[in-house]
């Protein structure tokens, strides 16, 4: 047997489709989420029942990709029952979409969700009632508490056996005998009832499936408008509905008296929502979770603590804390995390030295292996910390706010809230991000928004930002770590939606189309929920880690230490490997980005970092975390390098290499940073965009653009960074895109003109010289 | 070579080889590749199109 869950957005079907079948689907508080189905199975009746929980929707009209998944489902697969989800402490506005439901030959059965919220508000409903007035099951469940799902699911399985013939209220209405005209046009078509009301409102799929029947019928409609003046069918139809459910519910729902005000979630609205203050709310949030993931300076209270007080100097703890300040917890995880993968590898290395292992091996083992490996997953705790910052403000409901806010302002620019989601969403990771553009409708707006999906950094890219925003404030005392991080994040979002603006004035030219969103009330994230997406998270991450990255850094190692003709290489060889010859030979393309041929004969390990990040953006770190502590060995390490990681080694002994200070190196630091940030992203982010664009041009500018973007924008901080004049000419040079962009769509250039007189010239003269 | 080197290069080599091999294999019944688990992802159901259609067309073929 097929179930299928239908209901409104953030009616709590797929928290129902979780109870009912055991797994941790995502739970969003926006529309969008759930784009495509997800199917389950219920094993507590006599017979397993698989559940299809369907994208929320408000109705079965074709306005939206989610509504035409749910009626293609429902009209073409058959399921034995709909469950129609409605959230009772909303009843009018939900029944809408099971008017639209009854009018199908299939079982139903009507769930009264939040049953616990209805109770809590003091309101009450009439089951028994409503169940007499709809002539189908109706069930009070709560499924976040989990009760009363067993008595839905018995009806359900109840109703499933017996069938069902559809209701309409139309057919009881005054345009009862065109419906009549109609249903008997469907004779031949299952679900006449259903195709008849949904004719009647000139429904487009309708029209376009049926268009014998939508010919033969339209003199029939014309007349009765002819004898009713300025009558539209479909506004009577909607009209009728909405007589029928305030009928039905007089009598049933009793509302307890209240008094007039804001509800708690309205309050807090009027400050998070605010015109003005909406968007640096956000921004300050945003920082707040950046700091309490990646701060080495709790509150920036540092300063205000003795010596010591918090490094517990000569302890087995030192450090753990934080020095100089109180580590944040993601700090302290991460400090804890790092002690027990030193601690580990220095047991190892010791037991194969003592064991009389060959060298090479040790260092495989030890530098290649380890190295790189840990150096990743000492990130895990603060990647999970950030996502489980993240799951929270989304499953409280503020981020579908945000959303909301950034709609306001950017509508402007072409830009509407629906494309943010999205991108918020690419927080996590590109992929799921780029297949939930598909609720776009526009075409263009669909495909900008994929391309800078990427922009906003997801979880595989917090390492490097973390590595290198750490080796500068830790390493070198330049800065926060977390204020840099964050400063990397809104860089991303900031080129992210510059880049949309441009794109949407040029070659995706297009208006904001509408953006109408349900703000959902805000509450208390479920600690069960947020638990699970953790574990899922660790476990991802950590078979990414033993799989991918681990053999990476094998390979990496390889052929670090391995010449062109096959000789084995010292760390302090490592020049002549074939790594670094390749790495050599690419090194002058990112000169001007400030990593390439300035930066000596080490460079070559931020050139390779970067190729090697396109497998899985973990790799970057990974490398560095292989080659730096080989390239180490190569020095004389100064005791202030002691206990420091692989890219302060590595930053430390470039700067040494080329006669620099550390500090100068910081602009090609950044620029680093936002180049791995921009660019192409990991293969897998690579084949969604190739699966999810128009086509494969679509697809091939897509590339081109991120490598152009990347090398722009990671240039310009390092020339700035470096050279602070040429600020100016960059932006006299924006500038004149700037004016030519706004000339052209103002229409006072013809690009196309341009490039055809360009052209006819070039021919002249070629005619010319024959 | 000890005997501890051995074990450490074959070790290297056969993880290398699994992994590889692995990857080739999940794309091939066109496994999702991305960063999440598919029980977390609400699109989980469009990433395995490929491999439900041919999962699908194998069984109906028996």
């Amino acid at each position: 047997m097929r179930f299928a869950l239908v209901g409104n957005p953030n009616s709590g079907k797929t928290t129902l489709f979780n109870a009912l079948t055991g797994s941790t689907a995502h739970v969003g508080n926006w529309p969008g989420v759930t784009v495509d189905k997800r199917e389950g199975e219920y094993k507590k009746l006599p017979e397993n029942v698989d559940i299809i929980d369907l994208p929320g929707i408000y109705s079965l009209s074709p306005y939206t990709p989610e509504e035409v998944i749910s009626r293609d489902f429902v009209l073409k697969e058959n399921p034995d029952c709909i469950i129609n989800i409605v959230d009772c402490t909303n009843l009018e506005r939900n029944l809408y979409l099971t008017t639209q439901i009854l009018e199908l030959d299939i079982p139903v059965v009507v769930a009264l969700n939040m049953g616990d919220v209805l109770e809590k508000n003091g309101d009450k409903i009439d089951v028994e009632r409503l169940e007499k007035e709809l002539n189908v099951p109706v069930a009070i469940i709560s499924a976040l508490k989990e009760k009363g799902i067993k008595e839905l699911m018995e009806r359900g399985y109840d109703v499933a056996k017996k069938g069902r013939k559809g209701y309409s209220p139309v057919s009881e209405s005054e345009v009862a005998s065109v419906l009549n005209e109609l249903i008997a046009l469907y004779k031949d078509v299952p679900e006449p009832l259903f195709h008849s009301v949904k004719m009647l409102e000139s429904d487009e799929i309708e029209v376009k499936n049926y268009p014998e029947i939508a010919k033969q019928i339209k003199p029939v409609l014309e007349d009765y408008k002819s004898h009713n003046e300025n009558f539209d069918f479909e506004c009577a139809v909607a009209d009728i509905r909405y007589k029928y459910i305030t009928s039905k519910l007089s009598g049933v729902l009793t509302k307890k008296e209240r008094k007039e005000g804001l509800t708690k979630s309205d309050k807090a609205d009027r400050v998070l929502t605010h015109r003005i203050w909406g968007i640096p709310i956000f921004l300050v949030i945003l920082f707040l979770t950046f700091h309490l993931t990646f701060s080495s300076n709790l509150l920036f209270i540092g300063s205000a603590l003795g010596d010591g007080w918090v490094s517990l100097e000569g302890t087995v703890a030192e450090g753990l804390f934080g020095e100089g300040g109180i580590a944040s917890p993601g700090v302290f995880l991460q400090n804890l995390l790092t002690w027990g993968t030193d601690s580990l590898t220095e047991a190892i290395r010791g037991g194969m030295e003592n064991g009389a292992v060959a060298e090479w091996a040790v260092g495989f083992v030890c530098d290649g292996i380890f190295g790189g490996l840990f150096a990743v997953l000492s990130f895990l705790p603060q990647i999970l910390l950030l996502f489980l910052f993240f799951s929270i403000l989304e499953d409280s409901g503020y981020m579908a706010r945000v959303a909301f806010i950034l709609d306001r302002v950017f509508r402007k620019f072409g830009l509407s809230g629906r494309s943010f989601m999205p991108m918020i969403m690419g927080f996590g990771c590109s992929v799921p991000a780029m297949i939930n553009t598909r609720t776009l409708s526009d075409e263009r707006e669909r495909t900008a928004t994929i391309r800078v999906i990427p922009f906003f950094s997801c979880g595989a890219k917090l390492p490097i930002l973390v590595a290198i925003a750490g080796a500068l404030a830790t390493g070198f005392g330049i800065g926060n770590a977390d204020l840099i991080t964050y400063g990397m994040y809104v860089l991303g979002m900031v080129v992210a939606i510059l880049a949309v603006i441009i794109m949407r004035n040029t070659t995706l030219k297009g208006e904001a189309p509408p953006f109408i969103m349900e703000l959902p009330t805000y509450h208390v994230p479920q600690f069960k929920n947020l638990m699970a997406h953790l574990w899922d998270k660790l476990k991802h991450f950590v078979k990414k880690a033993f799989t991918i990255i681990l053999v990476s850094t094998i390979l990496i190692w390889f052929v670090s230490h391995f010449s062109w003709n096959w000789h084995y290489l010292t760390d302090s060889e490592m020049n002549d490997s074939i790594l670094a010859g390749i790495g050599m030979l690419l090194q002058p393309l990112f000169t001007p980005l400030g990593f390439g041929s300035q930066l000596g004969q080490y460079g070559w390990v931020f050139v390779v970092a970067a190729f090697t990040g396109l497998i899985a953006k973990e790799n970057v770190i990974a490398t560095f975390g292989t080659l730096a502590s080989c390239i180490v060995a190569g020095f004389e390490a100064n005791e202030a390098l002691e206990g420091v990681d692989s890219v302060t080694q590595l930053i430390s002994a470039i700067a040494g290499d080329i006669e620099t200070t550390p500090s100068a190196l910081i602009p090609m630091c950044i620029a680093f940073i936002a180049f791995n940030m921009l660019t192409i992203p990991c293969f897998a982010a690579v084949a969604t965009a190739k699966a999810e664009l128009p086509s494969k041009k679509s697809f091939n500018m897509t590339l081109v653009f991120w490598i152009v973007t990347s090398y722009i924008v990671a240039m310009m901080i390092y020339l700035i960074g470096s050279w602070w004049w040429t600020l100016f000419i960059f932006l006299a040079l924006w500038a004149v895109v700037i004016t030519l962009i706004v000339l052209t769509n103002k229409g006072k250039i013809n690009l196309k003109l341009l490039k055809n007189k360009m052209s006819f010239k070039k021919r002249g003269k070629s005619d010319n010289k024959k | 070579m000890k005997p501890i080197e051995i074990v450490i290069v074959v070790l290297a080599v056969a993880i290398v080889l699994s992994v590889i091999i692995s990857i080739i294999v999940s794309k091939i019944k066109g496994k999702p590749s991305c960063c999440s688990d598919c029980k977390s992802c609400p699109h989980c159901k469009a990433c395995n199109r490929e491999a439900i259609t041919k999962t699908a067309t194998k069984k109906n073929k028996d």
